[in-house]
């Protein structure tokens, strides 16, 4: 599944914070954006899985913490904001996003003036926070 | 509190099995890029194990085109990640091309930089060398390949151009600015000569800027009948590229 390897990619962002040395505690907070509609149950299955290796073989502690965030646009043509929730796209075209949510340009306009050159505002991707 | 883009040490991890890394450069368009990376492709898989391809012309990609594949055959598999399309037994690909084929990619400069962290952060490779088909220009699809490749510190650029004198003049300026950086250089790779005297405009060029003459893939009517399966059968004409390439790579990797 394409949520592992972000979980892979989140853990061995933490590990190789650890690696840069003086931290053995990580309090983290993984932001996922509706964009890419992350199956949730899979992505923390998966963190919770490598969390556990990575603590073993590296000797620290992750505290992780899922949140979400919602997608907004905001059409730099015409200046309009909308959310995801406003517009309807078909399943093969969600699919695409969610591996690649850039090609969210080629499936959505701007519902005021038709513009595929709108900007991503917030509820792209992944990321993580560590606090 | 500080934000972090698991991406990156994702990409970095999945680079790392490359030995090398050639990105196809050129700031003229239509010289020939692609044309020349499938058939780089080719005349590797001949040598080196499983070649690996990242289609980069991220608003209109064409690679897969040129390897002969049909965008809508084209599947996503997922396995801890994604799964390059398969050319063939040796070759493998990753384009745009898999999520969104029947139309143009519009995207501005943060948008590329996303996709091509996303595209290297997800794509589970099998291959040993990676091939990148590029965009012509020097923008943010070159800026953003160059500084990723920095820090995995195996690539080498392949530029190509044509005979033709305003392509010459392009390829000039852009040896001139990677010279001056740290980047490595293969050398050139000359596309569509028809006369001796083609093939000598371009490789006295590069002698006087110190770069290996790749050599020149020949023009080729009706090219497209080479497209896919056929264009392992122009090898034959290409020899000498072949043989070349092999020295700059080896060169390189201290084979
Ligand atoms: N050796 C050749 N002989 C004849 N035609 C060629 C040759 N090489 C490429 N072509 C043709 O020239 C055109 C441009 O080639 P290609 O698309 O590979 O260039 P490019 O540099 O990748 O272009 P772009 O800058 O748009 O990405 C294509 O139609 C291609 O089939
Ligand atoms: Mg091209
Ligand atoms: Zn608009």
């Amino acid at each position: 599944m394409h949520e592992w390897a972000l979980a892979e990619s989140i853990i061995l962002t933490i590990v190789n914070e650890a690696k840069k040395g003086g931290r053995y505690s990580f309090d983290t907070e993984v932001v996922v954006g509706e964009l890419q509609s992350i199956d949730f149950e899979t992505l923390e299955y998966a963190l919770r899985e490598l969390k556990t290796i990575a603590e073993q073989e590296h000797n620290i502690s992750i505290k992780l913490k899922i949140s979400r965030e919602r997608a907004q646009f905001k059409c730099s043509r015409c200046g309009f904001t909308w959310r995801l929730a406003d517009i309807e796209l078909a399943d093969d075209m969600k699919e695409a996003v969610h591996f690649v949510p850039e090609v969210i340009h080629s499936y959505m306009q701007c519902p005021r003036c038709k513009s595929h050159d709108f900007e991503i505002v917030s509820g792209r991707g992944v990321y993580v926070r560590f606090i | 509190m500080t934000a972090i883009d698991p991406r990156i040490a994702g990409m970095k991890r999945n680079l790392e099995r490359f030995k090398l890394i050639l990105p196809v450069m050129s700031p003229k368009g239509g010289v020939g890029k692609t044309f020349a990376t499938a058939l780089l492709a080719h005349i590797l898989s001949r040598k080196y194990e499983c070649i690996s391809l990242f289609d980069a012309d991220l608003t209109n990609p064409t690679l897969h085109v040129v390897l002969g594949l049909n965008a809508k055959n084209m599947k996503i598999i997922e396995e801890r990640g994604v799964k390059p399309v398969k050319v063939n037994e040796r070759l493998e690909l990753m384009s745009l091309a898999l999520f969104v084929d029947e139309y143009s990619i519009p995207l501005r400069g943060k948008d590329v930089e996303n996709v091509i962290k996303e595209l290297l952060a997800v794509t589970r490779w099998s291959g040993r060398i990676l091939l990148i088909d590029t965009p012509p220009g020097f923008s943010d699809t070159h800026l953003e390949l160059l500084k990723i490749l920095s820090s995995v510190s195996k690539s080498l650029i392949i530029l190509v151009t044509t005979p033709n004198y305003i392509a010459l003049k392009s390829i000039e300026r852009g040896i001139k600015i990677l010279l001056l950086e740290s980047v490595k250089l293969a050398g050139i790779l000359g596309n569509m000569c028809v006369s001796t005297e083609d093939e000598f405009k371009i490789e006295s060029m590069t002698h006087r800027y110190g770069i290996m003459y790749l050599g020149c893939i020949p023009y080729v009517d009706r090219i497209e009948n080479y497209f896919g399966l056929n264009l392992a059968n122009m090898l034959k004409h290409v020899e000498h590229l072949y043989n070349n390439i092999v020295k700059s790579i080896d060169n390189f990797t201290g084979v």
